[in-house]
């Protein structure tokens, strides 16, 4: 296959995934619902910090909440990018087909992986006004590449989620990517300074988002963080080798068992 | 030498733990040369789809074999892929939020059809399928017709050189369902092979070249067309109606003539069916003997079709 | 009830969601005690509480679209109002039962026991606040329905309560122009009413208000379903096909 080619197919793929995006969240509907949800969310996380920490504890969750938010789109929502593959019985095209199956997905997901990102700069604004943090909020926004990556190593463990949700139960979509969240929220340390629980540190560990939040409380405090940002960056490979290996197993345990009936 | 476009060797396949296995195909073999229709027949779970899956290369066999021109669905997977596309009758399959053409593209795509080709075939099957007006609304506007006529076009569309179709025609209008027996044949003309699931029997006999019957995953039957046909014993049967006294049958009838049903007596009125086993200028003066001296009032000759031989073959083996 | 505990979603909304929050709230910093553990308490267990209702009514009408059941739903003998509201209660009581269950042990285990005085008062309270959960959920399963946005609606319905109710954080941390908002969130009436009742001082106004509220989601729920059947032959986007 040539370089003009693949590219072509990405491109294709892109457009895709874009239209069936726009499909089921039309702007109206995104603009009206999605990001006022995923606003307010970042709200509460953040306004919680006050109620229980006082104004430092609220600069602390601040930060962790939007990437809280993030997940919304990166966990939650990329659940719908294979489903659709289930709910219109299409799976077996793209198992059958040129394009590896996890990389149809991920370049399905894009407009989520954009929204996620854009979602988070609007919480860094936003909120940061709401709650009066205006110093804070400016060295945040000067801290969205790091953000960005977030938004990408959380999309890997994502993926990984929505394989779970295309081949398992049917109700497991909804189940998985709103685990992920609540996962996220408990052990990330977006909420919970790291250090406080053994177990939950050592969930966090393992998950995205648990590093790079790391990374932009260190940078903030002025501390070395790039070794922080590096173990994120891994943490999401590995995440992004899982969902590989996970989607490849899967179209082949459907070719012995027949799970996925095509008529 | 050329290898068969499909070849099928002793190829088995179960669903199931053993103590719950449901057989759905056991030992078929088959081969089919390339540039014949072939029809697989046979009554609703017979296996049909389950072997049209294993060639497309969606399901494992459980034991033997299948190849197409030579590679194995299982071992040369993308190389099978490349070689066959599929088909499956059905509202489902495609992404109803989507247009007809995205569809076609997207999975044009996926089944390997370059960004320069598609460009070029998608207008043209949308036209040929006759969906160029829709081309441009959602799928789930479509009716069943037009769902149905997308997926042919998707199967053609990566110009496979065999196409498995599993129940193609379903849904579509008559006129439609002939446009695609035509393009089924043009398809045929230009070499591709075709393995060809319908309960229509119509299907069958405008565009098969053999016929094979399944029944409860074993192959019962694999023979040309107009031999199967030949499965029913007779080529047609011929009904008659008359007023009065029936006609008095002698006991043993003249060769090449049966009795199938009657004669009944309704209302002064009488009717037999007779079975012709072969036409010929005997057949006619044999009839004459038989109904001389009775009142006729209709005859009304039925040419013997694949129904008639389905139903025997099925029948006998039931 | 066969749907709920066939469902995933149950332990998300019954286990894990009062568990993380709580989890949020005593380790982010300290213990709270007497009628704050109460108040957090209550407060765990009634986001729990909403949060499994949204998100069921979400999963159930998913789940009817995957497996193409939703026709033969509206279409059935019996109506299909009942058939909901059937659901919807399948789908608050369960889920209620097991968030409470979730939240005492965690309460224990976070060695923070909540000590209820007047028993028999918060039973009912609870019941009260099940019930108006069981009509909100119809209301939401209605909007499922009408919209097929129904899933991106009722989410966004999930923080605006969280936040005027004034579950976890006070009502007063909000300007008070907004404030008045949360009067017609009957998880706010249902929280009052179960920390006084916790405390032996039944607070018999939220209670009332509680009802009232109850009464208002159910009038809407019905009204909503009766404009459905019309709407989707109207417009016939409903996967009725
Ligand atoms: N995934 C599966 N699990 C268990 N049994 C299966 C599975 N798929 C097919 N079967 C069984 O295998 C048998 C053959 O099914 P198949 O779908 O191949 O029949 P068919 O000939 O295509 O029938 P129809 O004419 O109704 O389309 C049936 O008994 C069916 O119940
Ligand atoms: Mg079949």
């Amino acid at each position: 296959m040539s370089w003009a080619d693949a590219s072509d197919r990405v491109v294709l793929a892109a457009k895709i995934g874009l239209r069936e995006h726009l499909a089921d969240n039309p702007l109206s509907v995104t603009l009206s619902t999605t990001w006022p949800r995923a606003l307010l969310q970042c709200l509460f996380f953040t306004m919680l910090g006050r109620v229980i920490g006082g104004a430092d504890g609220q600069a602390y969750t601040f930060v962790g909440s939007i990437a809280i938010t993030i997940t919304l789109f990166t966990l939650v929502q990329i659940c719908d990018v294979p489903m659709r593959d289930r709910w219109s019985s299409t799976f077996y095209r793209i198992r059958s087909s040129e394009m590896p199956v996890p990389l149809v997905y991920a370049i399905r997901s894009w407009p989520l992986l954009v929204e996620g990102a854009l979602v988070a700069v609007l919480c860094i604004l936003l909120v940061g006004l709401f709650t009066v943090q205006f110093a804070l909020m400016l060295q945040l926004l000067a801290l969205v590449p790091i953000y960005l990556l977030l938004v990408l190593t959380s999309g890997a463990a994502g993926l990984t989620a929505a394989s779970v949700a295309l081949f398992g139960r049917a109700g497991n979509d909804v189940f998985v990517g709103n685990l992920g969240q609540y996962l996220i929220i408990a052990a990330s340390g977006a909420l919970i300074p790291p250090g406080r629980v053994a177990w939950l540190d050592a969930i966090g560990s393992v998950l995205p988002m648990r590093h790079g939040l790391l990374a932009i409380r260190s940078n903030l405090a002025g501390e070395p963080w790039l070794a922080h940002l590096l173990c994120e960056v891994v943490v999401g490979l590995c995440w992004g080798l899982a969902a590989v290996l996970l989607y490849t197993y899967m179209a082949r345990r459907i070719r012995r068992n027949d799970h996925d009936k095509v008529t | 030498m050329t290898r068969p476009a499909i070849e099928v060797e002793l190829l088995s396949r179960w669903f199931g733990k053993k103590s719950k296995r449901i057989t759905a195909l056991h030992d078929v073999s088959l081969a089919v040369e390339q540039g014949t229709i072939v029809a697989l027949l046979g009554p609703n779970g017979a296996g049909k789809t389950t072997l049209t899956k294993i060639l497309a290369t969606l399901l494992y066999p459980s034991s033997g074999s299948a190849r197409l021109f030579g590679h194995d669905v299982v071992r040369e997977a993308r190389t099978c892929r490349r070689l066959a596309s599929v088909v499956f009758g059905g509202e489902r399959g495609l992404y109803p939020q989507l247009t007809g053409r995205d569809n076609l593209r997207f999975f044009g795509m996926l089944a390997g059809v370059k960004a320069g080709e598609a460009k070029r075939l998608v207008p043209e099957l949308l036209e040929q399928v006759g969906l160029a007006e829709v081309a441009g609304r959602r799928v789930e506007t479509y009716s069943k017709g037009m769902k149905q006529r997308l997926h042919i076009a998707i199967g053609f569309i990566p110009r496979p050189r065999i196409l498995l179709l599993d129940e193609p025609t379903v849904g579509l209008d008559p006129s439609e369902a002939e446009r695609l027996r035509q393009a089924v044949k043009a398809a045929r003309d230009d070499g591709v092979t075709v393995l060809l699931t319908s309960h229509y029997l119509l299907d069958v006999e405008r565009l098969a070249d053999r016929v094979l019957l399944l029944d409860r995953g074993a192959l019962i039957e694999d023979r040309p067309l107009s031999d199967f046909v030949l499965r029913a014993g007779y080529t047609a049967e011929v009904r008659v109606r008359g007023l009065g006294p029936p006609p008095l049958l002698p006991v043993e009838l003249p060769e090449g003539i049966d009795l199938a049903h009657g004669p009944d007596e309704v209302n002064k009125e009488w009717a037999l069916t007779l079975r012709v086993a072969r036409w010929s200028s005997d057949v006619f003066a044999h009839m004459s003997t038989i109904l001389a001296g009775a009142e006729v009032i209709d005859v009304d000759v039925q040419q013997v079709g694949l129904e008639h031989a389905f139903a025997q073959v099925t029948r006998g083996d039931i | 009830m066969m749907v709920v505990r066939a469902h995933p979603l149950f332990l998300l909304g019954g286990v894990l969601q009062p568990s993380v929050l709580l989890l949020v709230v005593f380790f982010a910093r300290g213990q709270p005690t007497g009628e704050q553990a109460a108040r957090v308490a209550t407060a765990v267990l009634l986001m729990a509480y909403w949060g499994s209702t949204v998100w069921q009514g979400a999963a159930i009408l998913r789940r009817e679209r995957l497996i193409g059941t939703l026709a033969h739903f509206m279409r059935g003998v019996r109506s299909p109002m009942l058939v909901l509201t059937g659901k919807a209660l399948g789908a608050s009581i369960a889920p209620a039962l097991l968030t409470s269950v979730t939240v005492a042990v965690m309460m224990v285990l976070l060695r923070s026991p909540i000590s209820v005085a007047s028993p028999g008062w918060f039973v009912v309270g609870l019941v009260a606040a099940v019930l108006s959960g069981t009509a909100l959920g119809t209301l939401l399963c209605s909007l499922f329905l009408l919209t097929r946005f129904g899933g991106q609606l009722s989410s966004a319905l999930l923080y605006p309560v969280f936040l005027l109710a004034g579950l976890l954080i006070p009502v007063e941390f909000f300007p008070a122009g907004i404030r008045w908002l949360g009067w017609f969130v009957s998880l706010r009436w249902a929280q009052q009413f179960l920390v006084s009742a916790s405390q032996g001082t039944p607070d018999f106004s939220a209670l009332a208000l509680l009802g009232l509220l109850m009464v208002v989601y159910a009038v809407a729920a019905v009204t909503s379903f009766r404009r459905i059947d019309h709407l989707a032959r109207v417009r016939g986007t409903l996967e009725l096909g």
